[in-house]
């Protein structure tokens, strides 16, 4: 098994960005957060995103890494991309084309939508070439010119107030999601649930004690590449009784995903138990005020990144009072 | 023949260039029907990934591995499904809580045929016939695999193996954490699985008196390469440098006779259990 596997997105590096406190990284990133909130112009936005690429490539992270990070929300972006193209009519028309039907494109889309679960076996990105396929649809209902032509469809039309919604929303998204995965590239989990613990300190008020959760978070942060190996262990045991975990039915993966589901919970139960009493054997006391071996160090230079991040959402505050 | 490897070679990071082999240069062949093989060495020398692999559930990273005829590859150009191999060689995991799961033992032990294609009712015949085999109380069948003590556990899921009814039975430590006397009883199976139901038997395990006592052959692993591969008493009586080298502890006969035989200048011949010694000391 991979031996060096990190949780979340934490990569070694070592630039000015690695140096920040967790802490004011943290209130830092949610105040960007919300300022770009306050951009409503296009041209405001873009310049927000060129400063967050500004930081990713000062920082020294891998711009291959901060991308793959939006990777997940590719499908939500695109949909959102879509959707908004295809409702705000408001603006003149930018585009406008005839969309027609005939057997033959029809049969092109079906010989298309075939083609793309023939490849879905050979190729890894499935969404792009999902979409490839979408627009080869859309181009074969637009030019292939029916034989018989039989229908005329509809007239597709894009309209220019939906085109720059549609891109201020995805840009704002794109920048927001790079920020968030700007932290969690520089910072370790662990340095952000001590973070995050001192964040919530205040909510003390509330009985909540912060420092517990914290704890919670870090052992359960802990054991996920233990239970990880456990859970590859399982496999490999149901598999040489015959357990196929890669293709099968759909009544059956139900008992095979059960055959691995109770050997793990009761396996975590146990271990759990035997965590509770070594840590209880150790005078461990559940909510006694406990010292760190990492003492988080505020320092001047991260005084300065709060200031200029305020000063960011100031500057975006006026430009929305005043536009 | 059943087992057949050429130059393999495993390494868990293959991406990288500079790899470190978990095993290197592994030639074997496993064909006679009823051998009793232990399979020993150092933790961390290669042994549980060498018996993985002859259950398809780890792949050659170079170097062919056959294994009944079938090349076992991660990427097959036609998919090709293991499981006839994983019914013909039975693996048993070193800890039982992870294979148990069903609601009850019998179901459990019934499970692995099940998956092997056998009917309810034939699967229970086989279920019902392992679990009598290993000696599991009738009234342990109807319980949960979860109120069962460590041994019963143990017990259990070697069940759940037989009753799938493998040519070759592979047993990663079975006797680790088990008392004296069901680890006798567990090797007393074993031998009466080995010598009555002609199935090969394969032990992972660090107890030298296993190796001595009960097997045939052993094959001794270092650093993931083979540097011993045949007679059981040989290696422990002729080649007792190649053992140590390994970090192999010798048996307690060996250890036994060495002692009498120097301490009183005789030449004793090594006997093949303890209780023949024992008996011998008796006597005189």
């Amino acid at each position: 098994m991979n031996k060096n596997f990190v949780i979340g997105q934490y990569v070694k590096g070592d630039s000015y960005i690695y140096k920040i406190d967790p802490r004011v990284k943290i209130i830092s990133i949610l105040i960007l957060m919300v300022s770009v909130f306050f951009l409503k112009s296009i041209v405001a936005i873009l310049l927000f995103m060129a400063f967050v690429i500004l930081i990713l490539l000062t920082a020294r992270i891998s711009v291959i890494k901060a991308i793959k990070g939006i990777r997940p929300l590719l499908l939500l972006m695109i949909f959102i991309f879509f959707i908004q193209i295809l409702i705000n009519m408001n603006g003149p028309i930018v585009l406008d084309k005839e969309m027609t039907l005939s057997l033959l494109s029809i049969g092109i889309a079906v010989l298309l939508v075939l083609a793309y679960f023939m490849l879905l076996r050979y190729i890894k990105t499935k969404i792009i070439l999902l979409f490839i396929i979408l627009f080869l649809i859309y181009l074969s209902f637009r030019f292939v010119p029916g034989i018989p032509n039989i229908i005329k469809l509809f007239n597709f039309r894009v309209y220019k107030d939906g085109l720059m919604t549609s891109l201020y929303v995805l840009i704002r998204l794109v920048s927001i999601v790079l920020l968030s995965t700007i932290l969690t590239i520089s910072t370790t989990p662990s340095d952000l649930t001590l973070a995050f613990e001192w964040i919530f300190r205040p909510l003390k008020i509330f009985k909540i004690n912060s420092e517990e959760i914290a704890l919670i978070f870090t052992i359960a942060l802990r054991y996920i590449p233990t239970i990880r190996d456990e859970a590859f262990k399982i496999m490999d045991a149901q598999a040489s009784r015959g357990v196929d975990f890669k293709e099968s039915i759909f009544f059956k993966k139900i008992k095979q995903i059960v055959s691995l589901l109770v050997p793990m919970f009761v396996i975590s139960f146990e271990r759990s138990d035997e965590l509770a009493d070594a840590m209880l054997s150790r005078n461990f006391v559940p909510g006694r005020p406990k010292t760190h071996y990492h003492q988080l160090m505020f320092r001047f230079s991260d005084l300065l990144v709060v200031i200029f991040s305020l000063l960011i959402l100031g500057g975006s505050i006026c430009i929305y009072i005043l536009l | 023949m059943a087992i057949n490897f050429k130059d393999v070679a495993l390494s868990y990071d293959s991406k990288r260039k500079k790899v470190n082999f978990a095993l290197k240069d592994i030639n074997l062949e496993i064909s006679q029907r009823d051998d009793f093989i232990t399979i020993v060495g150092k933790t961390g020398s290669g042994k549980s990934s060498l018996v993985s692999m002859f259950n398809a559930l780890k792949y050659p990273t170079s170097g062919d591995a056959f294994i009944y005829g079938i090349k076992i590859k991660e990427k097959h150009p036609r998919k090709i499904k293991y499981n006839p191999i994983r019914k013909r060689i039975g693996l048993v995991f070193q800890f039982p809580d992870y294979q148990l799961f069903e609601e009850t033992v019998l179901k459990d032990v019934m499970f692995g045929p099940m998956n092997f294609g056998l009917k309810e009712n034939e699967a229970k015949d086989e279920a019902l016939k392992a679990l009598k085999l290993v000696g599991l109380k009738k009234e342990l069948y109807n319980k949960s695999p979860f109120e069962l003590s460590g041994g019963e556990k143990k017990m259990a899921s070697i069940a759940g193996i037989l009753s799938s009814d493998p040519e070759i039975f592979i047993l990663d430590e079975p006797t680790a954490g088990l008392d004296p006397f069901l680890r006798k009883e567990l090797l007393e199976l074993l031998t009466k699985l080995n010598k009555e139901y002609h199935k090969t038997i394969i032990i992972i395990t660090h107890d030298m008196n296993i190796s001595y006592e009960y097997s045939k052959r052993t094959i001794v692993l270092k650093e993931g390469h083979i540097i011993y591969d045949g007679d059981s008493k040989e290696l422990f009586t002729r080649h007792k440098d190649l053992a140590l080298s390994a970090s192999l502890m010798l048996p307690d006969v060996v250890r036994i006779t060495d002692e009498i035989n120097a301490r009183c200048g005789l030449n004793l011949k090594y006997l093949d259990n303890i209780d023949l010694i024992y008996k011998e000391l008796k006597h005189e």
